[in-house]
C-alpha cells in the first residue's frame, strides 16, 4: 500500500525511513533499488567483525583496569576525608553555636542581675527600670522604698571624701589632712572677716607721725612723704599681703608694677600725704581715721 | 555489545579496577570501536580504542545506567577521540611504555587492517569518501557501532530528525555514486 506513494527521484525510489532502517539493519528491502545500499552497508559492517590481538586487548585492559582502580581509591579517599570534614565542620558549628548562645545568655541574665540592685545615680539604674518595664525584676513600690533606704544609709559622698583626702597631702585618711581641712574654714572665715583686721597689734606709726607733725626739728615735707609711705605700706598689707610678716621699706613699696595694684582707686595713694597734712594741722592723726578716708576701703574690696 | 545479565556485576567490577571485568568489555566492544575509527580513516584505530578505554577508566567511576547507555558512553569517547584526531592528527596521548607495546604490536596490527581493508571494494570506499562529514559520522556510527538513531543523536549532539536526514541524503548519495560493479554484487 505505502509502494503506491513512492517517488521517483533521478531514476531511483524515494529512500524512506523504515528503508533504511531495514538497510543497515542488514535486512532484506523490498525495492531493488536498495540492494547496492544493502551490499555496501554488509562492506562496511565487516570493518567492526576485525579480529583484535589478544596481547593488545589484555595491555589495554590492564592500563584500563589499573586506572579504575587508582581512581577509585582516590574517590574513596576523598569521600572519607570529605565526611571527616563534614563532621569536623559540623562538631565546630555547634560548639560555636553553643558558647555564642551560652555567652550571650549569661550576659544577658548577668546584667538583668546586676541592675537589679542598682539604685538612682548608679550607670546601670536605667536598665533596672527598662527590665521592670517589662516585667522582670519588678519589685514595684518596695523596690522603691528599697532604694531609698539604700540612698539615705549609704549616701553618695565617698567621692567627696576621697578627693577631701586626696588634697590633705600627706595621704587620705591621715591626721594631717583632717586637721586640715578641718581648719580650713576656720581659716577662710578669718582672712575673709573684716572684723579681724582691727584686732591687729596697734602700730606706732601714728605716734611717731603726730610726734613729728608737733615738733620742729622735722619739716613737714618730710613727715608728708613718710605719712604717705606708711599710707602705701598700710594699703598694700591689707590688700595684697595678710601675712607677709614685718612691713616692708616704703621705698620697695613704690617699686611694685602698677598692675598689681589696678583694683586700688588711682588716687589713693596721692590723696593720702595730703589729707593728712591737713589733718595734721586741724586734729591729731586717728590711724583708724585715716584708712575710713579711703585707703582701708580699696584693699577690702580687691581682698573679697 | 551483548554481556546480557551480567552486565551490572561486570560493571561494578570494573570500577573497583578488576583485570578480568575490563578484558570482557574490551572483547566485547573493542571490535566496533576499532570499526568505526577504521571507516573514518583514522590512522591507528588500535591505539585509538586503547585511548577510548583508558578515558572510559576515568569516567566509568560515575556512570550508572544499562547496557545500551555505556555503549553510547564508550562511543560518546570516541567521537571525541575522533575529533581531536581530526583537529590533531599527530597528536599522542599515550604514555611511552604504551608507545613501546604498541610498536612491539605494530607489524601485527597493520598486517590485520591490511587484510580488512584489501577486502573492502575499492568502490565502496571511494563511494564513502564523497559523502559530507556528518553522513560518515551518522553511517559510522549506525552501521560498523551499530547504535539506534537515538544513541547516534546523543553521540554527535544533535537531534534525531537531523541523523535521520544525514542518513537518507548519505544513503542516496552512495547509491547514486556506487560503481556497477558494486550493484552487480
Amino acid at each position: 500500500m505505502r509502494r503506491a506513494n513512492i517517488v521517483r527521484v533521478d531514476g531511483f525510489d524515494e529512500l524512506y525511513d523504515r528503508d533504511i532502517e531495514i538497510v543497515i539493519g542488514g535486512g532484506t528491502p523490498s525495492s531493488t533499488d536498495l540492494i547496492p545500499l544493502r551490499v555496501f552497508v554488509a562492506e562496511l559492517r565487516s570493518l567492526a567483525a576485525t579480529p583484535v590481538s589478544p596481547e593488545l586487548i589484555d595491555f589495554h585492559a590492564a592500563e584500563s583496569a589499573a586506572s579504575a582502580a587508582e581512581r577509585h581509591s582516590r574517590i574513596i579517599a576523598e569521600q572519607r576525608n570529605g565526611q571527616r570534614r563534614a563532621s569536623a565542620t559540623t562538631i565546630r558549628r555547634r560548639a560555636a553555636t553553643t558558647v555564642v548562645g551560652l555567652t550571650v545568655f549569661l550576659g544577658a541574665t548577668g546584667m538583668a542581675w546586676a541592675a537589679d540592685g542598682a539604685v538612682p545615680g548608679d550607670w546601670n539604674y536605667g536598665l533596672d527600670r527598662a527590665l521592670e518595664s517589662i516585667g522582670i525584676g519588678a519589685g514595684g513600690p518596695a523596690e522603691r522604698r528599697a532604694e531609698q533606704q539604700t540612698l539615705h544609709v549609704e549616701p553618695p559622698v565617698e567621692s567627696a571624701d576621697g578627693m577631701g583626702d586626696s588634697a590633705s597631702g600627706p595621704g587620705p585618711g591621715s591626721p594631717e589632712g583632717q586637721t586640715g581641712l578641718e581648719r580650713a574654714p576656720a581659716v577662710v572665715t578669718q582672712h575673709t572677716d573684716v572684723s579681724v583686721t582691727p584686732r591687729r597689734a596697734p602700730s606706732p606709726a601714728p605716734e611717731l607721725l603726730l610726734y613729728l607733725n608737733t615738733t620742729d626739728r622735722v619739716d613737714g615735707a618730710i613727715v608728708s612723704a613718710i605719712a604717705k609711705g606708711l599710707s602705701t605700706e598700710t594699703l598694700d598689707s591689707k590688700g595684697r599681703t595678710v601675712d607677709r610678716g614685718p612691713a616692708e621699706p616704703p621705698g620697695q613699696t613704690k617699686t611694685e608694677p602698677p598692675g598689681q595694684t589696678k583694683t586700688d582707686p588711682p588716687g589713693l595713694a596721692k590723696t593720702g600725704p595730703p589729707e593728712l597734712e591737713k589733718k595734721d594741722s586741724a586734729t591729731p592723726m586717728d590711724p583708724s581715721g585715716s584708712r575710713g578716708k579711703g585707703a582701708p576701703e580699696a584693699p577690702d574690696t580687691s581682698s573679697r | 555489545m551483548t554481556v546480557g545479565v551480567a552486565f551490572e556485576s561486570v560493571l561494578d567490577a570494573a570500577k573497583t579496577g578488576a583485570s578480568w571485568a575490563w578484558s570482557g568489555l574490551y572483547r566485547e566492544i573493542a571490535g566496533p570501536v576499532a570499526g568505526f575509527f577504521r571507516a573514518r580513516g583514522v590512522a591507528d584505530p588500535e591505539s585509538a580504542t586503547g585511548d577510548v578505554f583508558f578515558e572510559l577508566s576515568r569516567d566509568l567511576e560515575t556512570f550508572d545506567g544499562s547496557e545500551e547507555a555505556f555503549t553510547t558512553l564508550v562511543f560518546d569517547i570516541a567521537y571525541r577521540r575522533l575529533l581531536v584526531e581530526e583537529r590533531h592528527p599527530k597528536r599522542n596521548a599515550r604514555s611511552a611504555l604504551a608507545d613501546r607495546v604498541l610498536d612491539r604490536l605494530q607489524d601485527e596490527i597493520q598486517v590485520v587492517i591490511d587484510d580488512r581493508d584489501g577486502r573492502i571494494p575499492s568502490g565502496v570506499r571511494a563511494a564513502f569518501e564523497t559523502l559530507q562529514p556528518e553522513q560518515r559520522d551518522v553511517l559510522s556510527l549506525r552501521v560498523v557501532a551499530g547504535l539506534t538513531v537515538e544513541q547516534t543523536a546523543k553521540v554527535i549532539g544533535t537531534d534525531v530528525d537531523a541523523v535521520k536526514s544525514a542518513q537518507r541524503d548519505g544513503l542516496t548519495r552512495i547509491r547514486e555514486t556506487l560503481p556497477p560493479a558494486v550493484i552487480s554484487i
